[in-house]
């Protein structure tokens, strides 16, 4: 088996983007929710589920 | 600790919005060479290896091509095929998060650093990709994406379609598995409305 790194967009996601510190010092439950409940959200990520599903 | 923001801040949230979801809809051929360069610059930034690149037309392409790699065999068996959707990237179907890191990156008062711009590119140039130890595999976008009322939708095809034909039957934002099984169950649904019309006005 050949060496497969983890989603590597998630890595950034969490152990970069939000936890190096680049952004600690935004409390993120200001407005988060305007962006995680908008269409550019649910759109999106109903396409990558239903791809997900797909890939078999 | 940033515990509000200002109305002139807030009043940007809609155009972050607005750009990444035409980001992720975005039905352009993959710029190459800046999806390429981006994800090198990952690559450099996690002090992994520089990789080489292979591309698919689609996901389910590039699914096999990830599983074949990862096996180091061509053979592989669609349980191997299906574990490769756990470990995928999805590209610019990400532009939701990347729309927020974005706005608080480049609209508040916080220290930035490159990997955003770096995740910014990536989410521009590239569809769904794997990740190995010296090699990456990477997909194309879609060439087509039907909506209605915001869900995937098309009657008379893919819903999203890929350039090598495959893709997503779906009605409502419902997935079918063909053509025929979906228009089978429109039709099933007409003949139902249909009955149910007779027998309120008989």
């Amino acid at each position: 088996m050949r060496k497969q790194y983890s989603v590597m967009l998630h890595v950034f996601r969490i152990e970069h983007l939000f936890s190096r510190g680049v952004y600690v010092d935004y409390d993120s439950k200001v407005d988060s929710n305007i962006f995680y409940t908008s269409d550019c959200d649910n759109q999106l990520r109903r396409i990558k589920i239903a791809i997900a599903k797909e890939i078999k | 600790m940033i515990t509000s923001i200002t109305k002139e801040q807030e009043a940007k949230i809609p155009q972050y919005l607005e750009e990444y979801l035409a980001i992720g809809l975005s039905t352009t051929p993959c710029d190459r060479p800046r999806a390429e360069a981006a994800i090198r610059a990952s690559y450099s930034y996690l002090k992994y290896d520089e990789p080489e690149f292979v591309w698919a037309d689609s996901p389910y392409a590039g699914a096999k091509l990830a599983a074949q790699y990862a096996a180091g065999r061509k053979d592989v068996t669609p349980e191997e095929i299906a574990a490769q959707k756990e470990k995928a990237s999805f590209g610019s179907f990400e532009a939701y998060w990347v729309s927020f890191y974005a706005f608080v990156a480049e609209q508040l008062p916080v220290q930035k650093d490159e990997l955003i711009d770096i995740v910014k590119e990536i989410v521009k140039h590239c569809g769904v990709y794997w990740t190995f130890d010296g090699r990456v595999v990477c997909t194309e976008k879609p060439v087509a994406i039907h909506f209605k009322d915001k869900k995937l939708h098309n009657p008379n095809g893919l819903a999203l379609e890929y350039k090598d034909g495959s893709g997503i039957f779906a009605l409502y934002g419902k997935a079918y598995a063909s053509l025929l099984e979906m228009t089978i169950q429109k039709e099933v649904e007409a003949a139902n409305t249909d009955g149910r019309r007779s027998r309120e006005s008989a």
